[in-house]
């Protein structure tokens, strides 16, 4: 049984097939959190697919669920937001994070079980978060409506959780690093240090008049790039190679991708401030970091893709089709948000659905994608049994692919619609909203598919988990990590 | 890399570097973060005005119903989009305009119309015999019967419907109602409409001067 997931050269050197723990064993240790922190994000998940679903109907069909209290549009928006960024999104990076820095760090994660309690807190913080936005008791800034209550819960419970990364961290079997430890070590960082920030500086001690905003974009781009990116990318990194039996090609370049990275990413959040009653200078700073990101993109991108290249036949799993979504994707994302910052782009897209469009580019098409990605090769490993149903991996996986296109090239060309018409004061408002319907619903018909996949995925999951027979076949799928991969004419 | 410290070092570094310069400067700067309202040498007022208690109130309700998911607070320059044209404002927002604002609501979609300036807007010509507060009250409980075509929620729950006694309450929206009964706004709707009032940005500020549709004008002419 080997490990092959690095070509550090220090790796290949060391005695790594003999010295080091079993990977199986290493996967017995994190079960229990990452069960936990699992099924919990999945319940997230289908709860934030069905509130993504009412927000888009009622854009296009306002009788929908119309003149209930704790229903209208603006508190199932905010409920959305939490549920899938804070019960989904954060949970499912607890699961892979903590996973991938065991096995990248070679290290068991010990006493595993505590996380149950931290899994608790997080959870009870969400369904606060979630139930007080539904009840008005929503903040009213964005990415962070939950309420003052839920978020020094979240904070203690989150405490744990990242304790436990670096612990695992330290405790690494072998000196040298690997790039995806370096995006896991400081997304784990980064993440209480923004949240933090924002909760202070917006709910406890509110900062004075526009300030607020500004702290507001910075927390709301920063949520994604300084904690969900990172997390995406160490999964791919990790993966690529490991699936692909070769190494990283131009891997020395990775350390320069992350520093310009972790240097740039934290600017770039405030570019969609322009125009507005805040400096201009901040917004400009802003757009040129949002340019500047092309250099870690870049240098990222080449790293994946001249990895990516004819594959055997073997090695196309289930995980390698997801991850490599989520690598063209972040590419893609990066791209087109670096030219939709500039200001003859922001004059029309600034106030529609265009940013909606990147958002859910980002956080699913990028983020959720490398999570489904990694919970196909990590839940059969857990659980000691394979995947119960290929027809279901393939409807999710293109019902996943599918749907979050149509949502997002929808919302783009509805966006830009909607973003010209108001810019024409001869069209009456009303008149423009008219022109962005059939958009929207085409999004509506995306989310549709988004639940079916989604439904087909917990499904899917369900069965693994009861299932109780081990066929033959899941079996060599079990036993067989991908083929050890050579490296420079050596075998690993 | 071998040290993790260098790692979680750098990152540290990275974000308090981006947070010292984005947020604590600006919180701190006496023209930005520390802003305050100034007399108007006119009429020796202040300005921006204060929000009365009233309206105050109504902030809070504009934020419990999520207002800002389809309503941006903010009007762009003249010339960078159409607000001013399409009657949002005479100028552009600047920072001192919200320094009262316990929670500002910028807002990022305009799904709806901005508000930044809504209370200065007219009621509109067809239903020009309402007074602005039953405009918007109307508009709030049903927006379809105002506006066809429009796709905001209506928000009957902030109004009590209670049968007429008497000669009814002067405050009922002017509905036509046959079974009896009339539709009063409660407290929550007036805090509302008396804030959506409030919004207002007709008043002079040195800083936004040059950001005024005259001053535009004027600029295009010399071109």
């Amino acid at each position: 049984m080997t490990t092959v997931h690095s070509n550090v050269p220090s790796r290949r050197s060391s005695p790594y097939s003999t010295g080091g723990i079993a990977e199986a064993e290493i996967d017995q240790s994190t079960r229990v959190p990452v069960m936990f922190f699992v099924g919990t994000a999945l319940l997230w998940l289908l709860i934030s697919t069905l509130l993504g679903l009412i927000t888009s109907l009622k854009v296009h069909w306002p009788q929908f669920l119309d003149g209930i209290e704790w229903l209208t549009y603006g508190r199932v928006r905010g409920a959305f937001m939490t549920a899938f960024l804070y019960g989904w999104a954060s949970s499912a990076a607890f699961a892979v994070g903590l996973w991938l820095m065991a096995r990248l760090s070679q290290n068991r994660l010990i006493f595993g079980p505590l996380l149950l309690l931290a899994g608790t807190f997080w959870n009870i913080g969400v369904i606060a978060g979630v139930g007080g936005v539904l009840l008005g008791e929503s903040t009213g800034f964005l990415a962070l409506e939950m309420p003052a209550f839920a978020g020094p819960l979240l904070l203690v419970a989150y405490a744990f959780v990242g304790a436990w990364c670096v612990f695992t961290f330290y405790g690494r079997q072998y000196q040298t690093t690997y790039a995806a430890q370096w995006y896991l070590l400081a997304a784990f960082f980064w993440f209480p240090w923004v949240f933090s920030i924002a909760q202070v500086m917006l709910v406890f001690a509110p900062v004075r008049g526009t300030v607020q905003s500004v702290v507001n974009a910075w927390y709301a781009a920063n949520f994604f790039l300084l904690w969900l990116t990172p997390i995406a990318l160490a999964a791919i990194y990790y993966f690529l190679p490991k699936i692909l039996g070769r190494p990283i090609r131009y891997y020395y370049l990775a350390v320069i991708g992350f520093w310009c990275f972790a240097v740039i990413a934290p600017w770039a959040g405030v570019a969609r401030l322009t125009s507005g009653p805040v400096p201009a200078w901040v917004s400009s700073a802003g757009i040129v970091a949002m340019t500047m990101m092309l250099v870690p993109v870049a240098i990222i991108a080449i790293n994946f893709f001249s990895s990516f290249g004819a594959v055997a036949g073997t090695r196309k799993t289930t995980t390698l089709a997801f991850i490599r979504v989520a690598a063209v994707v972040f590419v893609a994302l990066f791209l087109v948000g670096a030219l939709l910052a500039y200001r003859t782009f922001q004059e029309v897209i600034q106030f529609t659905h265009v940013n909606t469009a990147m958002w859910m580019l980002g956080v699913y098409a990028f983020f959720s994608m490398a999570v489904f990605g990694t919970l196909y090769f990590l839940l059969p490993r857990l659980f000691m049994r394979g995947w119960a149903s290929p027809t279901l991996t393939a409807i999710h996986f293109w019902c996943s692919l599918v749907g979050v296109l149509l949502i997002v090239l929808s919302l783009a060309v509805g966006g830009w619609i909607q973003g010209v018409q108001i810019n024409n004061p001869e069209v009456a408002f009303v008149d423009g909203v008219r022109a962005t319907l059939p958009w929207l619903v085409g999004a509506t018909l995306g989310w549709i598919i988004l639940l079916i996949a989604h439904v087909a995925f917990v499904w899917n999951v369900v069965a693994l988990v009861v299932s109780r027979a081990v066929s033959a076949e899941s079996q060599a799928i079990l036993q067989a990590n991908p083929p050890a991969m050579k490296v420079r004419g050596q075998t690993t | 890399m071998k040290n993790g410290l260098v790692i979680v070092g750098g990152a540290f570094l990275a974000l308090t570097f981006s947070w010292s310069v984005l947020i604590f400067f600006n919180a701190n700067h006496s023209l930005y973060g520390r802003l305050a309202p100034i007399e108007d040498e006119m009429n020796g007022e202040f300005v921006p005005a204060p929000t009365a208690g009233l309206a105050e109130r109504g902030r809070e309700v504009y934020v419990q119903m999520g207002c800002v998911a389809c309503h941006t607070q903010q009007v762009r320059r003249p010339g960078f989009g159409a607000d001013a044209d399409r009657g949002w404002g005479d100028r552009q927002s600047v920072a001192r305009d919200y320094v009262g604002h316990a929670k500002v609501q910028l807002g990022d979609v305009r799904i709806g119309p901005d508000l930044r300036a809504v209370g200065e807007r007219e009621v509109p010509e067809e239903w020009s015999h309402l007074d602005w507060d039953a405009y918007h009250h109307l508009h709030l409980y049903n927006p379809r019967s105002l506006v066809p075509g429009s796709v905001m929620p209506s928000f009957p729950f902030l109004y009590e419907r209670r049968r007429i006694v008497g000669e009814g309450s002067p405050r009922a929206l002017p509905l036509e109602m046959d079974d009896g009964y009339e539709i009063v706004p409660s407290r929550r709707a007036d805090a509302l409409v008396a804030y959506l009032r409030s919004l207002r940005l007709d008043y002079a500020l040195p800083e936004a001067e040059h950001l005024t549709v005259e001053a535009r004008q004027q600029q295009n002419e010399q071109e």
